[in-house]
């Protein structure tokens, strides 16, 4: 293949000094053939930028109480910080004895309203006669709304016959 | 009229060889824009050392079948980088 010159400079210098000006990452790449440039893009869209994380929600569980022990019936308190009232609390109540009769709450999966101190208070009462001792009675609670907050907490209460 | 704007890199970009496609980023400004070969070559050009009538000597002498269309595609480019922000001219 032989140099075409132009006037000031033949293609062989030319390609020698776009090989020198372009450097590491396109001095492989010069192209055999002009193509027209092609230039596309712009801003990342939004749900593509880097943002700063979420801020963290506002409430957080304190407690659900210690293992606990019932006959006939018991509460299962939840208590979140900053004490803030209206806050739904989401329980689930798992008996250990599926076959035994759980008079209230009436749904083993449901929300309730914190009060001005904070605390949901889950109460529960069983037909004792249709559990055996030691049987368990676990409640998971959680915030209803994640925006609120995403702590958890469990607490185990055990049915010990001492009516 | 660009012939005599020397067109210089505006910092904050780098340039990426992603298996031949290349890909310019400007991470602050979360900027990224895809350039083909010869757009790649055109901005590594833009270096602040040479005049967009020099550049377009250099590539006419190099590709010199194509020295009509690179009159014509190079200033478009050059216009249309430093519209977004991606070279400025000197």
């Amino acid at each position: 293949m032989t140099d075409q010159t132009s006037n000031k400079i033949t293609r062989r210098d030319a390609i020698k000094i776009l090989a020198a000006a372009t450097g590491a990452v396109v001095l492989a790449n010069i192209p055999d053939k002009w193509t027209k440039p092609i230039l596309e893009g712009g801003v990342l869209p939004a749900h593509a930028q880097t943002s700063p994380p979420p801020p963290p929600p506002p409430f957080s569980i304190v407690d659900c109480g210690v293992p606990d022990t019932m006959c006939a019936s018991a509460n299962s308190l939840v208590t979140i910080t900053p004490a803030t009232s209206g806050i739904s609390m989401r329980y689930v109540l798992t008996p250990s004895n599926p076959a035994g009769t759980i008079v209230f709450p009436t749904q083993l999966n449901g929300t309730l309203l914190t009060d001005a101190s904070g605390v949901a208070d889950l109460y529960i009462e069983i037909q004792f006669m249709t559990f055996n001792i030691n049987d368990t009675f676990t409640v998971d609670w959680s915030f209803d709304d994640p925006d609120d907050g995403i702590d958890t907490c469990q607490q185990v209460i055990t049915y010990d016959g001492a009516c | 009229m660009l012939s005599n704007v020397i067109p210089s890199l505006v910092d904050g970009f780098r340039m990426e060889n992603l298996d031949g496609e290349f890909v310019l980023l400007h991470p602050a400004r979360d900027a990224v824009f895809y350039m083909n070969r010869t757009g790649a070559l055109v901005w590594q050009l833009c270096d602040g050392s040479r005049t967009v009538d020099e550049i377009l000597n250099l590539l006419s002498a190099a590709y010199p079948d194509s020295a009509e269309q690179i009159r014509a595609d190079v200033p478009a480019l050059v216009h249309s980088l430093i519209d977004q922000g991606i070279l400025k001219s000197g």
